[in-house]
């Protein structure tokens, strides 16, 4: 009964995201683009979040992504959509590398937390000291036609539909994984390690994997952004800002479910689109005031993210008759 | 070459290492001590001291007071503000959700103040002159400004103070209880939060301290806040997460590292190597330099 309401209401939102184009202005589908954009993002690092990990260098990944293709395209003329290809390769290796190094028994959840944001800083430092990388500047794309192969086009739909496909993959990609043996794996190695290690599980192995996966999957979303915003910035991209903010809408949704990171940024990047398009020009500074303040108060009454409190306000009235 | 092996500028380079990490020390011995009794990253702790910064800049631009006078307004309420952030947001938050939600609660509390300071103050730097700030202490071939001296000295002072206080006074060793175990420290009667409550505004006090100590050397603007607060965190697990003294060594041996990566490789690559040995060492020791496990 519940299950076939949850199908339901998937379809609907589905169906009227796949049409709200038609009747929606530019500006809506500009921030509805960066919602599935960051809802991609959140999906992608939750992933890494759910075997135990807090990931703050998920920024080299999008740097990843979007540096290669663009390099690509700028200097070789590469189709970007090979250049995507390129930049999921850069960064499997380039979390493989990281993987290698951090990926131990010994380190806690914040030492892995503070290793992750000090990689993040340096990759920004020394992308921003690196000219031929465009240095602190940042690359900008060089557009050219109206062409589906060099991923590029005037207006905002394709890209609209493009994000949007992106986002389902990921979803049926992180549903995949949660059902599969991975999954229980990871599930196992979050909750308690030693005894997961106890039981058989390698977790270097399980770690190792969601780590490449979710990188890859992330510089794709990075490849995404530098066709589409045609502009990339080390402090922005590689940067830990961005993923700061990114788990922050994780959480707000909540973990440990694939509708977390979808919930998450659904609600409060239309928040602060809207109070930044009402009071951003006339009082800078009030709308991010407002947001930071909606942010508390959704944390003070919603603890542990949006969706784990709806469950347990479900599990509660099963329980009482 | 001369350049390079000229022993007095080296010496002057260890001595404004040596300030800045004195003033990192400050910085992250506050977020020390809230991380030990409340086992949690105090996300606004940077915000905090750019506040108060701009408020020796607010003291300096309508009293004339000198950034070094301005402590004693600043001090007292930065304590009692302490206070209230812990009644009314820090503790209703840690109580309601566990793991990392409060961390990333107090990231929407860092938006909101960056904002909220970018009203008064605009999004330009600013930065205040000291009476002390002209003067440079001659020896032989160097010259020292003083302001860095003044950072450094008292941040040792504090430090001494400190581990003074958690050493030898029955507020030390009910802190050093609640590190431990904070369930039992209440079973032995101690009114734990009230603890919690005083180490947290005695944070708040030691970020005014570094505020007005950091006013004349450094220039600020509104949205720096949250790079400073990742930076302290850093140093917390450098030093080994709660270890005072840890925190101290960590700051400095960053910001030496800082100052001559300064000198030898330039501003642009500079900022790497002090991260690049942070990662070294908790690859060597993951729980950090002096951890208590």
């Amino acid at each position: 009964m519940k299950k076939s309401y949850l199908y339901l209401i998937i379809t609907a939102a589905l169906l009227f995201f796949v049409i709200a184009p038609v009747w929606i202005d530019r500006y809506w589908l500009q921030m509805l683009i960066y919602v599935f954009w960051m809802v991609y993002l959140a999906s992608a690092w939750h992933l890494v979040l759910s075997g135990g990990l807090f990931s703050l260098m998920h920024g080299l990944f999008v740097g990843a992504g979007a540096y290669t293709t663009t390099l690509l395209w700028l200097h070789l003329g590469v189709s970007p959509w090979l250049g995507m290809l390129a930049g999921a390769f850069t960064a499997a290796i380039l979390a493989i590398a990281a993987g290698r190094l951090i990926l131990r028994e010994k380190l806690t959840l914040l030492a892995f937390a503070a290793i992750t944001l000090a990689f993040s800083f340096m990759g920004t430092f020394v992308v921003s000291a690196t000219p031929f990388l465009g240095a602190s500047g940042g690359l900008s794309n060089s557009f050219i036609e109206d062409n589906p192969w060099n991923f590029q086009w005037v207006g905002d739909k394709p890209y609209y539909y493009i994000i949007l496909i992106m986002v389902a993959g990921v979803l049926i990609i992180c549903n995949t994984i949660f059902r599969s043996r991975l999954g229980l794996y990871l599930r196992a190695s979050a909750e308690n390690s030693r005894a997961a290690a106890a039981s058989g599980v390698n977790i270097f192995r399980t770690r190792m994997s969601i780590l490449v996966i979710s990188a890859v999957l992330t510089s794709l979303g990075g490849s995404f952004w530098t066709q589409y915003a045609n502009y990339i910035d080390p402090m922005h991209t590689i940067g830990p800002i961005t993923v700061v903010s990114l788990a922050m809408l994780v959480l707000i949704g909540g973990t440990g479910t694939i509708w977390g990171p979808v919930l998450g940024p659904m609600i409060m990047i239309p928040i602060s689109w809207i109070l930044g398009a009402k009071l951003g020009g006339r009082f800078a500074g009030i709308d991010m005031l407002i947001y930071g303040f909606v942010i508390i108060i959704i944390f003070r009454f919603f603890g542990k993210g949006i969706i784990p409190w709806f469950k347990e306000k479900y599990a509660q009235r099963q329980r009482s008759p | 070459m001369s350049l390079l092996f000229d022993p007095a500028s080296l010496v002057q380079i260890l001595l404004l290492g040596l300030a800045s990490g004195g003033a990192y020390a400050l910085i992250a011995s506050g977020m020390t001590l809230v991380w030990s009794v409340t086992k949690q990253i105090n996300v606004v702790h940077g915000d905090f001291l750019i506040i108060s910064m701009f408020g020796c800049y607010s003291i300096y631009l309508s009293l004339r007071l000198d950034p070094y006078v301005a402590i004693i307004i600043t001090a007292p309420a930065m304590f009692i503000l302490g206070l209230l952030i812990f009644h009314f947001l820090f503790k209703p938050i840690m109580d309601k959700s566990g793991g990392l939600t409060p961390f990333v609660a107090f990231l929407g509390m860092a938006y909101a103040l960056e904002s909220l300071l970018s009203l008064f103050f605009g999004a330009d730097n600013i930065s205040t002159v000291s009476q002390f700030q002209g003067y440079k202490l001659s020896l032989g071939s160097l010259r020292l400004p003083v302001t860095y001296l003044v950072a450094l000295l008292v941040s040792i002072v504090v430090s001494l103070g400190f581990h003074r206080l958690l050493s030898g006074t029955d507020f030390g060793r009910a802190v050093r209880a609640i590190a431990e175990n904070s369930a039992q420290a209440s079973l032995q009667g101690i009114n734990v939060k009230r603890i919690q409550m005083l180490v947290f505004a005695m944070a708040f006090v030691l970020l005014a301290l570094a505020g007005s100590l950091l006013m004349p050397i450094w220039s600020i603007n509104a949205f720096m806040g949250l790079s400073y607060t990742l930076f302290a965190f850093i140093i917390l697990a450098m030093g080994g997460m709660g270890s005072f003294v840890g925190s101290l060594v960590a700051a400095i041996i960053l910001g030496l590292l800082e100052s001559y990566s300064n000198y030898f490789l330039g501003p642009a690559l500079a900022p790497t190597i002090p991260y690049a040995v942070f990662v070294l060492i908790l690859l060597f020791k993951p729980n950090g330099l002096f951890s208590t496990k």
